[in-house]
């Protein structure tokens, strides 16, 4: 079972609007990118989740042009996107991930120098509006909160309506309510039909917003799909205390499961890791065969939990150095 | 609240059906222009070096002695070649002060990711670096009108050379921050070319006085050839083979005696288009 597969996504027609192809980038000795693939459509979102130093802003900066691919390729709207061409001008945008305003300019102004730079922007009202800063029109950005800048960062990327916008963790420093704001903001324009690449640590973010995720550690992609596949392919679990006298050798083999011990707070546990196609029917099927042997050896299975995945679960597991997050269920209590 | 006006004010239709122009880079690039000038009044330390330029000017109205041109006095001397230390400051200090402290502020790099060209945003800088130029260039050619009734001799040659200059000087300036970590190191930085170039300019020291092959060496460098070409195009004098019993020419004779300096100057300007291929938008780029 191979982690960054996807059940066949893609249109078949050729043309993604932004297409990673084993991607490699170094910073002298050090690779920080090492060989990851994906694509995003028109009308998708992609998330690029991971943990801090993944490489997913390095990802990011070589679809905005500003790195070229040490090895692999990138194109973005069928261009090479290195150097900003002409023929993406205008149809890209981005927010990078730390703000890049004049302090000394207003936010009206700001707003207005980026959209007489742009061809046929939204109304500075409506950028006003959209970032919730229309009473900090007349107030200088070095004024301005982190998550009101933020939240300007992320108008004036959009009052351009690019083709393709890259996020790098636009929603940081946001307080909850502006955050759901954005995501609004952010799900309406996936459904206008422009592409978008994210970047967040906020696993809600992604669950909420992503058509298709990748988690990334260490340069390299541990887990690849929809929110639901991703938590699928992680598997369900079937745990119970260590029953008193049995061996590890005693526990009967379950359908599609795999058993391994753990410690919890102390006492020894037993974990399936339940796995398959059949995601729907595949932890009934396991759990049936458990609870014949529990009634025919006489054993009681205390504690005994059934849970699915969540995508916490799985990010952590990757952050753990899961080489791959399939292979194995946690090892630490 | 916010989420309605998406949908509403902002329409992007269906991706890649929507038929826009592009605004022009000439358009983008006035428009940044524009945004210059907002930034150098309100910025004081912008403001302060823009200023400071002046107190050559008065440098030079105080200069005494015997002139070595005759017909030309001390004064003019100095007050026809100070916009070059005027160009100087502003365009090697002041540009390489901001470009390396907007880098550092990721203002380069996002109006990059947002797709504003290079030619944009260095063509706003020059413009407006070239405006305030030629404002300040106004006080010493006042005091030469007003005090002593002289207008330039050859207009088209002080105002080429001015424009030339400027466009080296500011280029040199941005291109110089590849080599500044930060706004201050890049300041300093910009110290010692700074004081290279006016040493080598003519304006402090005449360079006839200097060694033979130092002072080749500094009429080869940038700013020894400009200060000559506003002496020049000013006074009506050929001072290019030094200043010393330069003599009154004006038109076609005056062109032909200044064009080794013009090369000069042309060379420069080249150099500096091209030192911009080494420009990092990024403060996290390698180097
Ligand atoms: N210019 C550089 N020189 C050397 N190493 C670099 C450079 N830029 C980035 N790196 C390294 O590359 C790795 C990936 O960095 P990157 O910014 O892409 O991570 P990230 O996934 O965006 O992390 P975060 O979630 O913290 O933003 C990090 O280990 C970082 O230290
Ligand atoms: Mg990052």
């Amino acid at each position: 079972m191979s982690t960054a597969e996807q059940p066949t996504a893609g249109t078949g027609s050729g043309e993604h609007a932004i297409s990673v192809r084993d991607l490699r980038q170094s910073y002298g000795d050090f690779e920080a990118v090492r060989g990851i693939s994906f694509e995003v459509e028109r009308g998708e979102l992609f998330a690029l989740l991971g943990t801090n130093g993944a490489g997913k802003t390095t990802t990011v900066e070589t679809l905005e042009g500003f790195r070229r691919p040490t090895a692999g390729s990138v194109r973005v709207l069928g261009a090479d996107p290195y150097g900003q061409p002409p023929e993406l001008r205008g149809r890209v945008d981005a927010v990078l991930q730390h703000s890049g305003l004049f302090p000394e300019l207003t936010t009206a102004e700001t707003v207005d120098l980026s959209r007489d730079l742009a061809a046929d922007p939204m109304d500075r009202d409506a950028v006003l509006e959209l970032t919730g800063l229309t009473d900090k029109a007349g107030v200088q950005v070095r004024q301005l909160s982190g998550g009101q800048k933020r939240r300007l960062d992320l108008g004036l990327a959009v009052l351009s309506r690019p083709e393709a916008l890259f996020l790098d963790e636009p929603t940081t420093g946001m307080d909850p309510e502006a955050r759901r704001a954005t995501w609004e903001t952010i799900a309406g324009l996936v459904r206008e039909g422009m592409a978008i690449l994210l970047t967040t640590h906020y696993l809600e973010e992604a669950e909420r917003l992503a058509d298709r995720l990748a988690i990334m550690h260490r340069g390299e992609t541990r887990a690849e799909g929809t929110v639901r596949d991703v938590v699928l392919r992680w598997g369900d679990r079937i745990a119970f205390r260590m029953p008193a006298g049995v061996r590890v050798e005693d526990l009967p083999e379950l359908p599609g499961a795999t058993a391994a011990a753990e410690i919890r707070r102390g006492e020894a546990w037993v974990c399936y890791t339940v796995r398959g196609d059949d995601a729907d029917g595949r932890a009934h099927r396991a759990m049936e065969p458990l609870l014949e042997w529990a009634r025919r050896s006489g054993t009681a299975l205390e504690r005994l939990e059934l849970r699915s995945a969540s995508l916490e679960d799985v990010f952590l597991s990757v952050a753990e150095g899961a080489a791959e997050v399939v292979s194995g269920g946690q090892d630490s209590g | 609240m916010t989420t309605q006006q998406t949908a509403t004010a902002a329409p992007t239709g269906t991706a890649g059906a929507r038929q826009r122009r592009p605004v022009s880079t000439l358009r983008q690039t006035l428009r940044l222009t524009r945004t210059e000038f907002t930034l150098i009044y309100r910025y004081r330390t912008a403001l302060f070096f823009v200023l400071f330029p002046l107190v050559f000017v008065f440098l030079g109205v105080v200069t005494q002695g015997e002139s070595p041109v005759p017909g030309v006095s001390n004064e003019t001397l100095a007050l026809t070649g100070s916009p070059a230390a005027i160009i100087m400051m502003i365009g090697i200090m002041h540009v390489s002060n901001t470009y390396a402290a907007r880098r550092e502020q990721l203002i380069l790099k996002r109006f990059r990711a947002s797709g504003v060209p290079p030619l944009a945003l260095f063509g706003a800088t020059t413009l407006s670096v070239l405006a305030v130029v030629v404002l300040l260039t106004a006080v010493p050619v006042g005091v030469l009108i007003g005090g002593s009734g002289e207008l330039p001799a050859d207009p088209v040659m002080v105002a080429l050379t001015v424009v030339l200059s400027t466009v080296t000087m500011v280029l040199l300036g941005a291109a110089s921050t590849r080599l500044a970590r930060n706004a201050e190191s890049a300041q300093m930085i910009s110290m010692l070319p700074f004081l290279a170039l006016y040493s080598s300019s003519g304006l402090m020291v005449p360079l006839e006085m200097m060694p033979g092959e130092l002072e080749t060496v500094c009429r080869l460098l940038p700013m020894a050839p400009v200060v000559d070409l506003l002496r020049g195009g000013y006074t009506g004098h050929d001072v290019f083979g030094g200043l010393a019993g330069a003599s009154p020419a004006t038109g076609l004779d005056l062109w032909a005696a200044a064009l080794p300096s013009l090369a000069v100057v042309l060379v420069w300007t080249a150099l500096s288009v091209l030192a911009l291929r080494y420009f990092r938008w990024d403060p996290r780029q390698p180097g």
